[in-house]
């Protein structure tokens, strides 16, 4: 029997209520029959595995309620991750602002994390407030990923979600390839570096 | 910040029978409801599979009360009070947001006492009486009459500590698990870990988890909070994020290891808790001792002979000592509002928890509790609360000792110089002595921007006080011109010394352990942070130091006031 996956992967999905995450999450997701229990037990995730470059990418992703109650969601919150979704709605400039600010605390505080900005909505531009050069410059700066989508007409949602799994992927591979680079330079070095240890990230 | 809803209008919000699933296949069902027209779809859709959230035939050996909850979008909770009673096909369940354990596992034995004996329409009467008054307020004794039926109750008062009786909560988690592994589930929530609780026993598993919750305060937990979870939902286990979660264990036996992960599991059936971690090592050397020492056995059960509250308090005290402090870091600038400095919080603590304290900004539960405290300030709020008193309290304690230390160095050093002009330095005092400011939680009382107004008010109030009053403040020792005698433990929390302008920007950023408030000199002339004591030795800068400890903020006027701060001790 071929395995299910080759690679299983926990991004968070996270962004003022409101701003779309659930519609895209549902854009996302292979089984739309399943249920949210967000406003039951204050946590949802969606399931769905994608193939890239012949390799299956079983992504679970994960949203939680409330998060505009935080100003900083703690780095805590991210440690057992491998990827985020920010989320804001271009309609809104104040959910941009909460992003920005979630954004740098993770930028400070979480080394590892994989992180892509997504302003959704993006389906009237009569209602546009944050201008994609804004929002452009603020990637650029973090050195994030921009996707402008519309879960509504299903807009860039299949390009965002295959960028950030390629992005975990090569992420992972990239450690791979680190670690067993390190080990080898371990072999090599043992005998005059004993306990040298790995720097731990902060969070992940 | 708490996850209670403010003040909900009723006592609570629907009281359901549930029906058990037939067979494995079905689905628990609702019987009936009261009041018939509630419309939360979301509740009368999932408060059935919480009400039977595994499928065991264990439900019937016992009456069996617990509490599951339910998180909104808001991230507010809703309980749910269980009562499985013997060899009964149904579970009785109210809906509230109140989370008034004891009382509603009462109703509940009540209700189902009626149930027995009369055919319903009593119950109707009482659940409508019940629902028609506003929720009581705290200590206030309620009754509800129904046609031959009545039930009686006082309301919680949530300014005590949950405690062995009287809460049914922490007295279930104690019969559980010992206070060593407490220790280590607290440590773990304090890491905010992924944490799984199980049991044979729903009230136990409830019980265990909604305790080890209470532990936190003044904290409170921002992470998901699953006391338990329906069978169905067994693969929300491999959240990634912090959560605590309880589990039937039949559901716990289900539960892939890789789903698992890094999460600490306890069990409260055999008392085991299973973690990667060393949180309890990693916590200060002297918190974790405190802990150790207050939560040894004989100390939690001759508490038991009085209040019960041994274990509340051994772990609220923990926190004090770790973040008590606080209010040392609050920045307080005219016309601005208040802000809390990380910076100056962690200096202010000794060395050996300052790494600790460090990770704690880390946490949400930590960065909820400032900003909690933080919006009440800058809205004008006032609290005090059990833990600001102890805060109060054990940074006196602190002074006590080091200000004593403090004075006999600088007088020594002063020597004879200081004593010529020793005398008309304190007389001035007596003239011009007044509070140069008291601790801004306490002051910022009054309402929004007025706040600082009435901080002045609040100041000029204390100089009517009079003179005396203050010139006798002044410790006899000094008066004498002798160093204080080492004994006094406290201090005359009324007594007021003043400090000069410029000793205070000085000093903000080298004072070690002295309690500080952030105070930034005012420019304009009408303020009165300061009395302004024109006396040239007052440039000394010894005399500055000495001065600036004995006038820091434990000494000054402490108002506790009455505030609608609600401190969460409902268990």
């Amino acid at each position: 029997m071929a395995r299910e996956y080759d690679h299983l992967f926990k991004l968070l999905i996270i962004g003022d209520s409101g701003v779309g995450k659930s519609s895209l999450l549902l854009r996302f997701s292979d089984n739309t029959f399943s249920g949210t229990y967000i406003t039951t037990i204050g946590v949802d995730f969606k399931i769905r595995t994608i193939d890239v470059n012949g390799e299956k990418v079983k992504l679970q992703i994960w949203d939680t309620a409330g998060q505009e109650r935080f100003r900083t969601i703690t780095s805590t919150y991210y440690r057992g991750t491998h990827g985020v979704i920010v989320v804001y709605d271009v309609t809104s400039g104040e959910s941009f602002a909460n992003v920005k600010r979630w954004l740098h605390e993770i930028d400070q505080n979480c080394d590892v994390v994989n992180r892509i900005l997504v302003g959704n909505k993006d389906d009237d531009a009569d209602r546009k407030v944050v201008l994609t050069q804004d929002a452009q410059k603020f990637a650029d700066q973090m050195g994030i990923q921009l996707f402008e989508t519309s879960a509504k007409e299903n807009k860039n949602v299949e390009e965002m979600f295959v960028a950030v799994t390629k992005l975990v992927l090569s992420t992972k591979k990239e450690q791979q390839k680190k670690v067993a680079e390190q080990s080898h330079d371990t072999v090599r070095l043992d005998q005059r570096s004993k306990g040298k240890k790995t720097p731990k990230s902060k969070c992940c | 910040m708490s996850r209670l809803r403010e003040n909900p209008e009723k006592l609570f919000e629907v009281f359901l029978e549930v029906g058990k699933p037939t067979d494995e296949k079905s689905e628990p069902f609702i019987l009936q409801k009261y009041p018939p027209d509630y419309g939360d779809e979301e509740v009368l859709k999932s408060a059935p599979k919480f009400a039977f959230p595994c499928n065991t035939e264990r439900y019937t050996t016992t009456v069996d009360h617990f509490t599951f909850t339910l998180t909104d979008f808001e991230s507010k909770y809703k309980f749910g009070f269980c009562r499985h009673s013997t060899g009964a096909q149904t579970c009785l369940c109210i809906v509230s947001f109140l989370p008034w354990f004891e009382i509603f596992y009462s109703l509940l034995n009540h209700l189902a006492e009626i149930m027995n004996r009369t055919d319903g329409t009593d119950l109707t009467v009482l659940l409508r009486t019940a629902l028609a008054d506003h929720v009581p307020l705290p200590n206030q004794p309620v009754t509800f009459v129904g046609q031959q039926e009545m039930f009686s109750f006082t309301a919680p008062d949530p300014s005590k500590m949950p405690s062995i009786p009287a809460s049914r909560n922490l007295t279930e988690y104690y019969n559980a698990i010992d206070t060593n592994n407490m220790l280590i589930i607290f440590a773990s929530m304090l890491k905010e870990r992924r944490i799984l609780v199980s049991s044979k026993k729903l009230s136990r598993l409830t019980a265990c988890v909604h305790a080890a919750e209470a532990m936190l305060y003044p904290m409170h937990w921002q992470h998901l909070y699953i006391p338990v979870l329906p069978e169905s939902l067994i693969d929300y286990i491999s959240a990634p994020m912090p959560y605590i979660i309880g589990v039937h264990h039949t559901v716990k036996m289900k539960i892939k290891n890789a789903d698992l992960g890094d999460a600490v599991v306890v069990d409260a059936d055999s008392n085991t808790v299973i973690t990667d971690y060393d949180d309890v090592d990693d916590l200060p050397e002297e918190i974790e001792s405190h802990l150790k020492k207050y939560l040894k056995s004989e100390k939690v059960k001759n508490s038991m002979q009085g209040t019960g509250d041994a274990i509340s308090k051994a772990f609220m005290m923990a926190l004090v000592k770790l973040i008590g402090g606080y209010r040392d870091a609050l920045k307080f600038q005219e016309g601005e509002t208040i802000t809390f400095n990380p910076e100056a919080f962690i200096q202010s603590r000794p060395l050996s928890m300052q790494h600790f304290l460090e990770n704690m900004f880390h946490l949400q539960i930590f960065q909820q509790f400032i900003n909690e405290r933080l919006d009440m300030l800058n809205a004008g709020k006032g609290f005090s609360d059990l833990f600001e008193r102890e805060a109060i309290t054990h940074a006196d304690k602190l002074n006590a000792q080091s200000r004593y230390k403090e004075w006999l160095n600088n007088m020594k050093k002063q020597g004879k110089k200081v004593q010529k002009g020793s005398k008309d330095i304190w007389a001035d005092f007596k003239e011009k002595a007044g509070p140069v400011m008291t601790n801004a939680v306490e002051s910022v009382k009054s309402q929004g921007k007025k706040a600082y107004s009435g901080f002045r008010t609040k100041i000029g109030d204390l100089k009517k006080g009079g003179h005396g009053k203050y010139a006798h403040d002044i410790p006899s020792s000094v008066q004498k011109w002798r160093p204080p005698r080492p004994s006094p433990p406290h201090f005359d929390p009324s007594r007021v010394v003043s400090r000069p302008p410029g000793a205070i920007v000085n000093k903000l950023g080298s004072s070690n352990r002295v309690s500080r408030l952030m105070v930034n000199e005012p420019h304009d002339d009408t303020n009165l942070m300061y009395n302004r004591v024109s006396m040239s030795l007052l440039n000394d800068p010894d005399i500055q130091q000495a001065m600036f400890k004995s006038a820091s903020v434990e000494n000054l006027p402490h108002t506790h006031t009455d505030s609608g701060m609600m401190t969460h001790f409902y268990n």
